[in-house]
């Protein structure tokens, strides 16, 4: 069984501003985040604060799925560049971005995350 | 220093009240008070620091001749991220940038103005995208990297006397031109890495050729991410398809503009406008509009967080 870090985050019901949904879990040397319906500009401090929290132990490997996330906008690439300064900060993290649909790759090709983020498709 | 105003409005807080209320409420209305001028300060501030933004936008948009050029920009806050500039080459060529900073508020509109005056002193020394780009980078990436931004942006060289648009990007929306022939709107492919993400980039161009009469359009993503009330979003797709029905031969920039200020406000159907907008539309207006850079007395409309600038007869 994973080892659940973080709980699952709902966007709605929770008191105080709006929060990207996602779900941040680690496996060993492996953190994963998954179920991100937009990753967008809403809250992102809070994205980094928790994700900087989650880097804090150290894995080997970070894990993006990208299959539920429907939009990235500006703010959005900001916590991917956040996320890759942070993470890089140690040694030989490895960072991935998992099955992003078409029009995200497009964004990810413009921006040319591949040089920043292995982009894969299982 | 103290903010003098701040100063004279909290000084009168020290008169004694005609009747003294019990000491926790008095306190209470104290803080309240305080915290009042405080937020009129702060909206007075940004008052200024709009102003100041709207000032930074080219307020003549080169003309060149037969060619028009018509920028729109709008502002979710008081000041935005989004920018775009505009210079005249020698000879018959433009330099045409757009930009979005990362976020929105005072920390981008500051980002956009050093970027603007860093952009001009380099153009003054090449007129290559590829390499503006690269040293736009070597000279923010320091500032940008400690606080976390980036900035998006796309800079385009146009030759108006064979139509070729050379443009380098980092990570910006491609600019959308009408193509020779067939009337179609094509995407120009240009790729790269946002400023201030990495500290050495080498950027590269990429080259088209525009279709006779030219248009080209330069824009930031709070276009094609506009959302309609049920929260579809205007996309690429919908922009090109506009740029291809609305570029007609003899249409000149500023009525372009117009009328894709119109269809943004017509889909977002009074949805909360959530990003910053900007755009610059070239447009080839035929024999006779040159001669409007000789008579050009600028033209320029002003609404609040909105900024709308044309350089055409």
């Amino acid at each position: 069984m994973p080892q659940r870090l973080l709980f699952i985050h709902e966007c709605f019901g929770l008191p105080g501003p709006p929060f990207i949904p996602m779900k941040i879990e680690k496996f060993e040397q492996q953190l994963n985040i998954s179920e991100i319906s937009e990753l967008t500009a809403v809250n992102p401090a809070r994205f980094r604060a928790e994700v900087a929290t989650a880097l804090a132990t150290s894995p080997r490997v970070v894990e993006i799925d990208l299959s539920q996330t429907r939009f990235v906008d500006s703010g959005g690439l900001g916590m991917l560049f956040a996320l890759y300064r942070t993470a890089s900060q140690g040694n030989g993290v490895i960072l991935r971005l998992l099955n992003p649909t078409p029009e995200i790759q497009q964004l990810l090709e413009l921006t040319q995350m591949q040089q920043l983020f292995e982009i894969v498709q299982r | 220093m103290a903010d003098p105003t701040l100063q004279t409005a909290e000084a009168s807080f020290d008169r004694p009240p005609d009747r003294d209320p019990p000491e926790p409420l008095r306190a209470v209305n104290l803080r309240q008070r305080r915290e009042e001028v405080r937020d009129r300060v702060v909206a007075h501030e940004l008052e200024i620091a709009q102003h100041i933004q709207h000032l930074l936008l080219p307020r003549k948009l080169p003309q060149l001749g037969g060619f028009g050029l018509a920028g729109g920009w709008h502002s979710a806050r008081e000041v935005g991220g989004d920018f775009y500039d505009a210079l005249a080459l020698s000879g018959q060529s433009l330099l045409l940038m757009i930009a979005d900073v990362m976020g929105k508020g005072v920390p981008a509109a500051l980002f956009a103005t050093t970027m603007r005056g860093a952009l001009r002193g380099l153009a003054a020394r090449s007129d290559d995208p590829a390499q503006l780009l690269s040293g736009l980078n070597r000279l923010l990436y320091p500032e940008l990297s400690t606080v976390n931004m980036f900035i998006t942006a796309l800079v385009a060289r146009v030759d108006l006397r064979t139509r070729q648009v050379t443009a380098a990007s980092a990570g910006h929306c491609p600019p959308l031109f009408l193509t020779p022939g067939r009337r179609t709107v094509a995407a120009l492919a240009a790729q790269g890495v946002p400023l201030g993400v990495l500290p050495d980039t080498e950027y590269r161009h990429e080259t088209a050729v525009m279709g006779k009469p030219a248009a080209l359009l330069l824009h930031t993503d709070g276009l094609t991410d506009t959302r309609n009330p049920a929260g579809k979003m205007f996309s690429q797709q919908r922009l090109m398809a506009w740029l291809r029905v609305n570029s007609l031969p003899g249409r000149r920039a500023p009525e372009l503009r117009d009328r894709l200020e119109r269809e943004l406000t017509r889909f977002r159907d009074g949805a909360a406008m959530v990003d910053d907008q900007a755009f610059l539309l070239l447009a080839e207006e035929g024999p006779g509009a040159g001669r409007a850079a000789d008579t050009y007395a600028g033209r320029l409309r002003f609404q609040p967080g909105s900024f709308l600038f044309s350089a055409s007869g």
